[in-house]
Order: C-alpha cells, then structure tokens, then sequence
C-alpha cells in the first residue's frame, strides 16, 4: 500500500503540457496552491482549490494513479476524521483532508511531471551544490527500484514461514524487522555501488556540469506562470476580504 | 603496444587482514579479448578495480607496486578522469544507471566533464548506433530488461570513447539469446572499433570461442596468463574447479589420448569438424538392448502433487495490460524435477509465484497436493511449496547461522526435540556445522547461498522451487546443487528448476517445460525437447551447443543419436563405436 503512495511521487514518461514545461514555472505552481491550501480556513474556497486542481489532473492524464494515492492515504485520512472530530469539529476535519488531498495533488503533479534531473538543475539554479542536487534525484530515481527489492524481501520471507500481519500491534512491529534489516543492509550495499560507479562516471570532475538539456523559459511557461499568479493572487485577496465572500458561499457543517 | 602493464602490484583491503592481491604482474596488449577466469573470491573483481582505479580511490586500504594504464599512473589519476580511457560494466548494471531517460544518461559522463552540446549530441547519436538502441532513446533505463541494461550501460561507457572497457560478470544475468547479443557487441567492439575487453565471467561457454587470452586468477594471484589455446593446452584451468564447457574436458582427452592432434577447437564450427573427423573413423557399433540414454519417465498413475489449471495472470502496468500468463494448464508428480525455460519475460517467475501463492492469478486455479490455494495465505503454503531466492542477501538478517534456521521453523510449531533435530540435520546435509554460529554477514558468498538454501531446507517442503540457482555460481556448488536436488527427488519430493543453465538442466530434469510469453510452448522430456530443433529455435535456446553438436553429426552420421545430452552419454556412446 505504502509502496502505491510512493509511486505517486515518482516521474512517469509522458507527453503532455505539464511534462513539458519548465520545472520553475511548475515550482510557481507548487508554491501558489501550498500557500493558498495553508490560508483557506473555509470548506467552500477548500474545494474550489481542489477543484482547481482537477484541470492539471485531466492534462497530465494521470487519473488513476491519483485514486491508488488516495488509497494509500485512505489510512491516513481516516485518522484525521476520527480524532479531529473528536476534539473539534467535522467542519475542520474535512477541511484538513481537503486540504491534505490538494496538497498531495499537486505535489505528485509536480514529480510525476518533472524528470529528477531537472529538478536537479533547477536546484543549482538556486544555489544549492551539485552533489546535493543530484543526491536528491538520485533518490527518487531510485524509488521504483526499492518498491521492488521490497517486494522480493517481502516474498523471500514469506516463503520461510514468516507472516507480517500476525499477532498485536508490538508483534507486528517485530514482525517487520525480517524486513527492514534485509533491505536496510540491500540499500548500503547499492548505495556502495552506485557511489563506484559514479565515480567512473566522471562524477564530480567540474564543479558544475554542462547539461545536455539545459532549462529553457518557453512562451507557454510564462503563461503558466502568470496562471498560478493571477490564482495565487484571488485566492489570497477572497482570504484577505473574506466578507466579499457571497454569503452563500460562506457555509460550513456547524457539528 | 601495451594497454596495461602492473609491476608487483598487492592490495589489501582496509577491513580485511589478508591480501585479496599478491604480487600481480601483467602486461595486456590493446586490441585484444582478454578472459578473467577464477574460482569465487578469488580476486577477479579486486583486479578490476586496479583497472579501472577504483583500487585504491574508492575501496582504501593497502597497495603496493604500479599499476599503469595507458603509460598513466592509477595512483596519480582519480577514476573520474580515468573513465576516459577505462569503461566499466558493473556486476549490476542497474545500480549504475541513474537517469531516467536513456539519451540523458548518454549524456550524464559527457555533461560532467563539460562537453559542449553539440559534441554531446554527435557522440549520443554515435553510440546509440554502435550498439544500436535507437528504440531504446528515450526509456526510462530502470524498466528495461537485463540485456537492455547491458546494452545502455555499455553505451554510456563508449560515449567517452575509452580504449580499455572492462566487464564484471556480464553475463550472469541474461537468457542465452541475450547473452550471445551481448557477446557479438563486445566483439565488435573489439574487431570494428580495437577496444581491448577484459571480461571476468563465469559462463566461461560463451567466452572461450571468442577470447585471445586467459588471465587464471587463485588466491590473489595470478597462475597463468597466456593465448587461451595454450591455457587450455596445460593443465592449471582444469584444477580450479571452474565451469568450462564439457565438451572441452571431452576433446581434451580425447587428443591427450592421440585421437586427434593440434589445438583443442573452441568454436562450434571447428568443434563439428574434429567431432566429425573422430566419428568417422567408426566403423562398427554394438547395440544394446536397452536404450543407451537414460529413460526419464516417470510413472505417472498417482494424482499429481501440483496441478495447474488454466491459469492466466496479467499485471496491472498502468496502460499497458500485459499477459504473463495466458491459460496454462500442467500437471506435476512427485518424484519429477522440472525444469521451467524460455527468454526473459516469458513468465517463468510469475508462473513459480503462483505455484508458492506469492501471486494470487487473476484466473484458474493452482492446486497443490489435492488443495486449492486460492485462499491460503502465501506464508502458510510456504510449509508445502518452499521457494528459493537468487540472491540470499534478501533473506538473511539474524546473528547467527543456526538463529536464521530457528526464525524458519518458528512457524512451524515444532517441539523443541523436533527443531533441533532438523537443524541439526540441516546443517549436516549442506556442511554448515563449522559456521553455525557465524553471524551470516560474515561468511563467503558462497556459504550465504548455503544457508539461505538451508532457511527453506530446514522446513522440509515437499515441493521445492529454485529461481536461477547456478547464476554466479562455480562448478563445485553446482556439483553440490546437483546432488542435493537428486536428493530430494530420491526422497520422493518434487523440484521445480527455473534456469537459463541449458547444460545444469539438461542432465538435472525428468522434464522440460518452455514458456513463451506466457504460453506453454513445449512439455517434454529433455531428450524429445533437445531433438527437436525447430522448438530449440523458438525458445531461442538453440545455442546450447553440446547437444547441437550431435544434431549437426547426425546430419552427416545418421547412426550418432541426436540426443546426447551430457559427457556421460557421449562417452557410454563412444565405447561402443569400434
């Protein structure tokens, strides 16, 4: 299950709008509905966000990857219905579900459409040193590959008998570490490995490499941009004036 | 000229006490095919390393002597500027593949080193068409097959153009088809382009036709380096209990016996000559009564112990809905070893998966000793269907050898008599009472293979399912493998072998089952599958070159049976050629 919600956030090839643009201009994105969804204290302008979410979804054609992140996060979400209800209201459980459902959206959006090595270069765009930069999509990089190796943990304990959903909440823990403590060992070992071959690699040899597909700004970049701008900018000046509101809008579950 | 030359070269790794080299002197020549050949954890992959600098940049520890490269110093360039003029493939070429676009990990050395973009893109288009992975361009590398992976790896390596390319292992994971792929690109690379290869492997089958020299490596030490005729001509290469094709040992001693004389042939074409060339000199053969060959059969009255019914399983791989499994129907009785083959992909593994329950199939049923497993919980069917990994590193996780045998019998509910019984006559059967209280971290490859055989031995499963398990492996675990496997048999429990090891199969299994894409192709003993070369073809199993030996005799000789499978039955039907 945990291994789907990962998947969410790994980049997928694909031809669309989204996977072509510019990863700066998808970070004005990112930024523009994380700090709308943080603002928001209201469930109606909550699912006007959400809902203007769903035109990127339909674009990066990605629907069904987005329900099996939901099912991941089924767990999750249960939790903060039960114990926000329990100490607030159902009005603010749903809207930090809203708001948790935007944010992942728009996150996986963001990696699922931009290829690691760009983020990587745009990054360095930002100052932060190449061996960082590229550690970290190294890593994403490398998700699919320990969802795998999970799997083949998980099976090669099977077929000796072992079984993870046994037993109470302390033995289940227990349970995982036939696990943990193969893949743990697995991930220092590969670890090793890439860093050799990084190393003949010509890794490193210029402190800044030369990219072979350098980040370019195109028309439709910056038409994005002044996209999530304009969205940025309404939805904090509704925030802001919140009595412009029609009243009709300004509802909420009093329980 | 000279590529490579070491002076007295020694390492010792930091975290070990004993020197892994001692003494290393070697001049390789450019533009030639060079074999490294050894026993396991003998020093081939640390020899490497000096290659190609990573001894000692990366892995510290003590070295002694020079290690020249091209007339450079290893010790005075870091591996990065070395990768110029040495390319390595590594064991898994998975691990050193970091982008997600094939064209962009091309690019990935070139980049680092500051090429421009146009001199980025000529030497992109140039590899991708020497190794030619034009379909390949724009893949993520980490969805490819194995042979793809190779493929991509070595073309990254070529981007910087570097005379010297060395390969650990490359073959090890790959079907036969795929394998001799990647041979024939290594050999062009070789003639076309004169790249000296060193390759340290240990299906040495594929190799020994197209290597000019053999590096035979014991110890830390090398025993022999010479042309491959004269390695093969002496006797060294024949104590280290390597995995050379049978077909040598047999031409080896046939010459030694005057039958023939000059170099022993390595290459099929040469091979089916002097093959030729004895045979004909046979002028009479006794028959016996019974058939020469071993009958395989197996009487199959009883009810089968694992009964497959039209069973078909697709994975759900975003768009693409591929079938690994499409409407399988077999039977399989105790007492049988069945051998599962066909090319990458055919669906091998998703077929063993659903016999131990990992993999619950979209349709049919698998049942197992008269039981559905539909709704049996993989761990639970584990007590029946023991399944065995490739690679013990995904097992092993305790303090000690005999504490990973108790967490597998755990389970079990045995009485404490009982588990100590089947422990102790665990580690009896696969010697392992030496190291029983060895933590499993710091044993041998080897010997980890051992015990992750015994985590499932131990439980005493009455159907036993091996997943690839002579890859990487030398001849005296096979052996062994061997012999355990007919073991089981003789204890009336039933194996299933999923291999591209033709020559392991072909004298192991009572039967042959070939998958393609997801379809039964053949069901048949090895001797009615290894006579019929149209389906060898299909199954891209053809070069299995032993057995094809005897279908292209049989050709000219209608009285050699085209059936002989191993020396054995070659040399039974020798003695009886007067």
């Amino acid at each position: 299950m945990s291994l789907e919600f990962a998947k969410t956030f790994t980049f997928l090839h694909k031809n669309t709008i989204l996977h072509r643009l510019d990863p700066r201009s998808k970070l004005v994105m990112l930024l523009s509905y994380s700090i709308l969804a943080f603002t928001f204290k209201n469930l109606a302008l909550m699912l006007i966000l959400f809902g203007l979410t769903m035109p990127y979804l339909l674009i990066a054609n990605y629907s069904s990857q987005f329900i099996k992140g939901v099912k991941g996060l089924s767990f999750v979400i249960f939790f903060i219905l039960i114990l926000n209800t329990l100490s607030g209201s159902l009005n603010n459980s749903l809207i930090t579900i809203v708001r948790l459902m935007t944010l992942m959206v728009i996150f996986s959006l963001y990696f699922q459409t931009t290829l690691p090595e760009d983020i990587t270069q745009s990054l360095l765009l930002i100052r932060v040193p190449y061996s960082t930069a590229f550690s970290l999509s190294l890593s994403f990089r490398f998700v699919p590959t320990m969802a795998q190796e999970t799997e083949i943990v998980m099976n090669a304990q099977k077929s000796r008998g072992h079984s993870i959903q046994e037993g109470g909440m302390i033995q289940q823990i227990r349970n995982l570490f036939p696990l943990l403590i193969p893949l743990l060992m697995n991930s220092i070992r590969r670890a090793f490995h890439v860093a050799e071959a990084l190393e003949t690699r010509a890794f490193g040899v210029n402190k800044k490499p030369n990219f072979y597909y350098p980040l370019r700004f195109k028309f439709i970049d910056f038409c994005f941009i002044v996209l999530n701008t304009i969205i940025l900018g309404v939805g904090l000046y509704i925030q802001i004036n919140l009595d412009l509101m029609p009243i009709w809008m300004n509802w909420g579950l009093s329980i | 000229m000279i590529d490579i030359s070491a002076t007295n070269v020694s390492f010792k790794y930091r975290t070990s006490d004993v020197k892994i080299l001692e003494d290393i002197n070697l001049n390789l020549e450019k533009g030639k095919f060079i074999l490294i050949c050894g026993p396991t954890g003998s020093g081939k992959t640390s020899l490497i390393r000096t290659i190609n600098g990573l001894i000692p940049h990366f892995y510290r520890g003590k070295f002694y002597g020079y290690m020249k490269v091209k007339d450079t110093d290893t010790v005075s360039l870091s591996p990065a500027l070395l990768s110029k003029i040495v390319g390595t493939v590594f064991q898994t070429p998975e691990n050193q593949l970091f982008s997600m676009d094939v064209e962009r990990e091309l690019a990935f050395s070139l980049e680092n080193l500051g090429y421009n973009r146009e001199k980025i893109q000529n030497k992109i288009e140039e590899v991708i068409s020497i190794t030619q992975i034009n379909d390949l361009r724009h893949r993520p590398p980490f969805q490819l097959s194995g042979g793809e992976q190779q493929k991509v790896a070595i073309a990254s390596l070529l981007a910087l153009d570097p005379d010297i390319l060395v390969l650990d292992e490359p073959l090890s994971n790959l079907d036969p088809k795929t394998a001799i792929d990647i041979i024939k690109l290594l050999q062009n690379l070789q003639k076309s382009f004169n790249k000296t290869i060193i390759v340290s492997e240990h299906r040495l089958e594929y190799i020994i036709p197209i290597a000019d020299e053999v590096i035979l490596i014991n110890k830390g030490r090398i025993i022999q380096h010479d042309p491959i005729q004269t390695v093969l001509n002496s006797k060294l290469i024949y104590e280290l209990g390597l995995d050379l094709p049978p077909i040598i040992y047999w031409l080896k001693n046939k010459r030694d016996n005057g039958l023939f004389s000059g170099d022993i042939p390595l290459n099929f074409e040469d091979q089916k000559k002097t093959l030729l060339k004895i045979f004909s000199r046979c002028k009479r053969i006794t028959f016996n009564k019974a058939s020469s060959l071993a009958d395989g059969k197996i009487s199959v009255d009883e009810d089968p112990v694992i009964f497959i019914d039209h069973l078909s399983h697709s994975y759900d791989n975003g768009t693409k809905n591929t079938k690994a499994l499409d409407n399988i129907t077999c039977s399989i009785h105790s007492g049988e070893i069945i051998a599962i083959m066909g090319p990458n992909g055919a669906g091998k593994s998703t077929l063993i998966k659903c016999i131990s329950g990992l993999i619950k199939p979209k349709k049919g049923l698998v049942w197992i000793q008269g039981e559905n497993i539909k709704k049996i919980p993989a761990f639970k069917n584990a007590r029946k269907v023991g399944l065995m990994f490739q690679n013990p590193d995904h097992q092993l996780f305790l303090n000690s050898v005999l504490d990973e045998l108790k967490f597998s019998l755990k389970n079990l509910h045995l009485s404490e008599e009982e588990t100590n019984l089947r422990i102790e006559k665990t580690l009896d059967n696969l010697d392992l009472k030496d190291i029983s209280n060895e933590s499993p971290f710091n044993i041998s490859g080897g010997q980890r293979k051992k015990v992750s055989l015994a985590t499932i031995l131990c439980r005493d499963p009455s159907i036993l399912i091996f997943d690839e398990p002579t890859i990487g492996q030398d001849a005296e675990h096979k052996k062994n493998l061997n012999k355990l496997i007919k073991q089981i048999q003789g204890q009336n429990g039933t194996v299933i072998i999923v291999s591209h090891d033709l020559e392991f199969v072909a004298n192991l299994a009572t039967r042959i089952i070939i998958l393609e894409e997801g379809k039964i192709l053949t069901d048949a003993t090895p001797k009615e599958i290894f006579s019929q070369s149209m389906i060898l073809n299909r199954a891209s199993l053809d070069k299995y070159n032993f057995n094809m030996l005897f279908h292209e005799l049989h050709k000219q000789f209608t009285w050699v049976p085209n059936d002989i499978l191993n020396i054995k039955q070659l040399e039974d039907f020798f003695k009886k050629c007067h």
